[in-house]
């Protein structure tokens, strides 16, 4: 009842190189976040996750 | 009393829900302002669909009218800009765009809600998808022949070196531009909302004749924010135009 | 110190003379669709959606100078 009607679209035929970008891209932009949260001006901002960790303050 | 001290601050995200796991690190799963307000998009879009199909009878409900407009209206869009045999196969991709972008900028007018769209990274990431998708189909359906797209027909051989620079810069530029543009848009429309709101608060609190002069300047924000509205959706649909646009130029190659 | 704030709010200021261009070219989109809509009134469901995208393209270029200058008040 949760699906009354299967339709015969080619999802994956069609849609194959969004989904290898979006990977892609996932992976890339999780990489500049890191990046801008170890950057000079960041790491010591308390919004930054390390410090839910236990991490401490680190001078510069 | 609560004092907003920066007007980008209603673009803030606070996490709601935390996992505190011992051996993996699930904090991607967090439920933040941002997660709910996707949840909250999800619902009224299933909510609406489960309305207009009238459990499961021939004949939809009275929501029929508008969702079977919307969807008219994004056929024609897709048929128009990409045509050819194959727009059927990506109406499903645009058609699921538009629909998320408009209940997402609608949802945001609500006062002292979230403005999903505002956020840049998820809207330029969401482009570069596309972006990066649209392109990887045309290298698969034409091989070298995509690099065609640089060059106009008749263009005079000594201007070619010259074209084919501007046309890629230009080619690059459409993964930013698509995104920047809708988040410019709606980041605009909402800070513009919170100064002046907090600008006429300033000018009622100062004596009642100011209080009942207030009015005027409250019926232009009014303005303003039926404005808002407008570009909420004109938003919407250009994003999902120019989405089927760039597919056709990946496609069909000029 | 002082003098850098300064010039940050100048710079700010500046960036929205951009604006100018967008104002004009969404003016140039409209006046084009109300002549061609005043010609031919039976096009106007297909001018219509034309007019709509060059105006979206236009004030993009506008609201880029807008964010340049949020950038500069409170990125930089």
């Amino acid at each position: 009842m949760m699906f009354p009607k299967r339709f015969s679209t080619p999802v994956l035929k069609v849609y194959w190189p969004f989904f290898i970008s979006g990977v892609g891209i996932y992976a890339l932009f999780g990489k500049f976040a890191d990046l801008s949260a170890n950057s000079k001006e960041f790491i010591n901002d308390p919004r930054n996750p390390r410090f839910e960790k236990g991490g401490k303050y680190i001078e510069q | 009393m609560y004092y907003i001290n920066s007007p980008l601050d209603q673009f803030e995200m606070n996490t709601l829900l935390k996992f505190v796991t011992p051996f993996f690190d699930m904090s991607n799963l967090n439920i933040t302002t941002f997660g709910l307000y996707i949840i909250i998009v999800l619902m009224v879009i299933v909510s609406l669909n489960i309305l207009t199909t009238n459990n499961n009878t021939i004949i939809g409900s009275r929501w029929n009218l508008p969702l079977e407009m919307i969807y008219d209206t994004i056929l024609n869009t897709t048929k128009g800009q990409i045509g050819g045999k194959l727009w059927g196969l990506y109406f499903p991709l645009i058609y699921t765009l538009f629909m998320f972008i408009l209940i997402a900028n609608l949802i945001s007018l609500i006062p002292y809600s979230f403005a999903l769209t505002a956020q840049i990274v998820f809207v330029i990431s969401l482009s570069f998808i596309i972006w990066l998708g649209s392109t990887i189909t045309g290298f698969n359906k034409h091989g070298w022949l995509f690099f065609s797209l640089f060059v106009p027909n008749g263009t005079p051989t000594p201007l070619v070196p010259l074209l084919v620079i501007i046309e890629s810069l230009s080619y690059i530029a459409r993964a930013f531009s698509l995104g920047l543009r809708l988040t410019c848009n709606i980041l605009a429309g909402h800070l513009l909302m919170v100064i002046l709101g907090g600008l006429l608060l300033n000018f009622i609190n100062i004596n009642k004749l100011t209080l009942i002069l207030g009015i005027i300047p409250f019926a232009m924000i009014l303005a303003i924010l039926c404005l808002e509205f407008a570009i909420a959706m004109i938003q919407s649909y250009v994003f999902a135009t120019l989405t089927a646009s760039y597919i056709k130029d990946s496609l069909y190659l000029h | 110190m002082q003098l850098v704030l300064a010039a940050k709010y100048i710079g700010a200021g500046i960036s929205t003379i951009g604006l100018l261009g967008a104002g004009i070219g969404i003016a140039i989109v409209f006046a084009a669709l109300i002549n061609g809509v005043s010609r031919n009134p039976s096009l106007r469901e297909t001018l219509f959606p034309m007019a709509i995208l060059g105006f979206a393209l236009s004030e993009a270029t506008g609201l880029f100078c807008l964010m340049i200058s949020f950038l500069l008040i409170y990125a930089v």
